[in-house]
């Protein structure tokens, strides 16, 4: 990329005289023996040509951002891997919009912990009881036992789907999710530890970077 | 009946809970409930901890390396530190916990003060509410902690920690009201007094002075006549008097004196030319803290050491210092002033580990004007260009040198330089880049 420099030298005005030599910069940088003095800023920018029409009007394009997103503080943006959602709208490589700052109710297309992973189904009440239902007849409901709690991470307020897909759809190489060796990637009981006080090392004390 | 030690306008200090290792657990349900510990720049120590790896006697500050086969036994998750994700989530907590109570001071990136207009109770209900309303909207659990003073509130928090409190919200009330504290106050080291270093401390502890309570009950106007205003401010507010004003500069991130980034390498630094790439890369972050406060700076410090734990090397360390002829925040002009700095101070043979930019005799940038021929050397529009580039396509695809080199792989996209540090178990930025955000399943 070439960028264009405004040099210290007279008779050189506006901007597109190509790069300045580093040189010339590097040179403006040697001791000074006195320290710099505040000069006062010029007063007001001097307007060239008539003020807008549209001044007391126009102030801005609407932001999609601001529109579809009630709660900027509580709101997620994830992508959805499969097709168990298609029956609401929901597509693979779909984005959705999620808030957790809303309670979910019967009927909210929500984000849900199953399996230690994030999915995403319709909450569905049966009497008093919350149903994860997919919308695609090819999967089944997941209906909690009594004593399990239903984890819901969020409520999904809408979905962008692509029409042209040029977006690059997730990272090319996998994150860690669990970094230990031979370790399994999901689930299973927390383990005791095995020699509770190992880890009181002398140490060298704390070196936080 | 009302309480008669019912405080107005009492402090509320908000503290998350383990942030960083909490924050791995917000996009990440597979990491939570179990032992997971966050790692410092370079991989190096621990830095945060879950619950249930502290419960396993993990401590703070142990280097990684020393316990990572254990770790491994005990299927300890390791995370190096996801800056941009904990900034994101700090971020958003803050913004939602200002909506419940006025005065904000975010002191830190997991803490902040606020200051209630209510009395002691009705304060108490409104941090239960703006608990669960953080727990729920980013899922960081915190704790809470309300007192007549920031001091005060701060001892409040780190006593409700050691024991497990009524639902995540403690009041100085609760902890005094049979014996203004006596009992709590003595329970707490005077080195873990808000306000008191360890320096400090230890010349206090050589007058008998060991704990919290002692200290309150030292003579205030003498205290301040041996030691300095700042310890009688401690002290009165040890009492329950508020007087240490609010830090306007902890309510935002800027710097009156200096603005210094300084890094320890991935791998150590032979020669002046690495060191060249590292101080202009260094000299391009505190630019930009530099433009994003307004300011610009005239004078730029480098300094690298080697480390002080080499067997090999004797403890080296140097410094260079560059006057601007102009005040500027023009990242060509300081970069270049940042790679002149060390020129011939490098001794070729020793290693250097760390080394950092500071910059210096910060003045407000409005106050100068643009003409050239007097007033600052401004950036003529090129950092604008960076960031457009940088929020298009991501970091260090275009910079000044080696910042304009990306690495390879997620973990090295800061910069290519073979000493860039290691983060080497980065989890997702789910926030941040748009090709790391969460994939939930439909399957």
């Amino acid at each position: 990329m070439v960028v264009s420099i405004r040099t210290r030298q007279p008779g050189i005005t506006g901007v597109d005289t190509g790069m300045a030599r580093l040189s010339d910069v590097i040179s403006s940088i040697h001791p000074a023996s006195e320290s710099p003095v505040p000069v006062p800023q010029a007063l007001e920018a001097v307007h060239a040509g008539f003020p807008s029409v549209a001044q007391d009007y126009f102030d801005g394009d609407f932001s999609l951002d601001e529109h579809i997103i009630m709660h900027p503080d509580t709101t997620f943006i994830v992508t959805v891997a499969g097709d168990s959602m298609q029956n609401a709208g929901i597509w693979d490589g779909d984005l959705l919009v999620v808030d957790r700052a809303l309670d979910p109710q019967d009927g909210d297309v929500v984000v849900a912990v199953l399996d230690d992973e994030l999915t995403v189904k319709r909450l569905v009440m049966h009497g008093h009881t919350p149903v994860l239902h997919p919308e695609n007849p090819a999967y089944p409901d997941f209906i909690p036992s009594p004593d399990q709690d239903l984890l819901i991470w969020g409520v999904v307020t809408g979905n962008y789907h692509w029409q042209r897909n040029t977006a690059q759809r997730h990272a090319e190489q996998p994150v860690p999710s669990v970094t230990y060796p031979g370790a399994k990637s999901s689930g299973g009981a927390i383990v005791a530890p095995k020699h509770p006080g190992a880890y009181r090392h002398g140490g060298w004390g704390s070196r936080h970077a | 009946m009302p309480d008669p030690r019912v405080q107005e306008h009492p402090i509320v200090l908000a503290d998350a809970n383990n942030f960083y290792a909490s924050c791995e657990a917000v996009f990440h349900p597979e990491v939570a409930g179990k032992p997971l510990v966050v790692l410092s720049n370079n991989d190096g120590c621990v830095v945060s901890r879950s619950y249930e790896a502290k419960a396993l006697g993990i401590a703070n500050g142990t280097p990684w390396f020393t316990i990572r086969q254990e770790a491994a036994y005990d299927q300890v998750i390791a995370r190096s530190s996801n800056y941009e994700l904990y900034g994101s989530l700090s971020r958003r907590m803050m913004s939602i916990m200002s909506g419940f109570l006025p005065g904000q001071e975010v002191y830190s990136i997991d803490e902040c003060f606020m200051h209630s207009p209510w009395g002691s109770e009705q304060t108490r209900r409104i941090a239960a509410v703006m608990r669960r309303a953080v727990l729920q909207g980013v899922g960081i659990p915190v704790s809470i902690g309300i007192a007549p003073t920031k001091t005060l509130a701060k001892i409040t928090n780190h006593w409700a920690k050691r024991h497990p409190s009524s639902r995540g919200v403690t009041t100085w009330g609760d902890l005094s009201r049979d014996d203004q504290g006596t009992a709590v106050l003595s329970s707490i080291e005077i080195d873990d007094v808000w306000g008191i270093g360890r320096r400090l401390a230890k010349r206090l502890r050589g007058l008998g002075i060991r704990q919290a309570a002692q200290l309150r009950d030292q003579d205030p106007v003498n205290m301040r006549r041996r030691f300095s205003v700042q310890l009688e401010r401690t002290i009165l507010e040890l009492r329950g008097i508020p007087c240490i004003a609010d830090d306007s500069d902890a309510t935002g991130d800027k710097r009156d004196c200096q603005i210094l980034c300084s890094r320890m390498f991935g791998t150590p630094i032979l020669g002046e030319e690495g060191l060249r790439q590292a101080a202009s890369v260094y000299a391009q972050y505190a630019c930009r803290r530099l433009q994003r406060q307004h300011s610009l700076c005239t004078r730029v410090s480098v300094f690298c050491a080697s480390s002080p734990f080499s067997k090999h090397d004797q403890y080296s360390s140097v410094c260079g210092s560059i006057l601007l002829q102009d005040p500027s925040d023009d990242p060509v002009i300081i970069s270049a002033a940042a790679r002149q700095a060390l020129h011939g101070r490098i001794t070729p043979s020793v290693r250097y580990v760390r080394a950092g930019v500071m910059l210096t005799g910060l003045v407000d940038a409005a106050s100068y004007g643009t003409l050239p021929a007097l007033g600052a050397q401004t950036d003529p529009g090129l950092s604008e260009v960076f960031e457009q580039v940088a929020r298009r396509f991501g970091p260090a695809h275009v910079g000044i040198g080696f910042a304009g080199i990306r690495g390879d792989g997620r973990n090295n996209d800061g910069t290519g330089a073979a000493w860039a540090m290691r983060r080497e178990m980065l989890s997702s930025r789910c926030t941040t880049r748009w090709d790391e955000m969460p994939v939930v399943r439909a399957d």
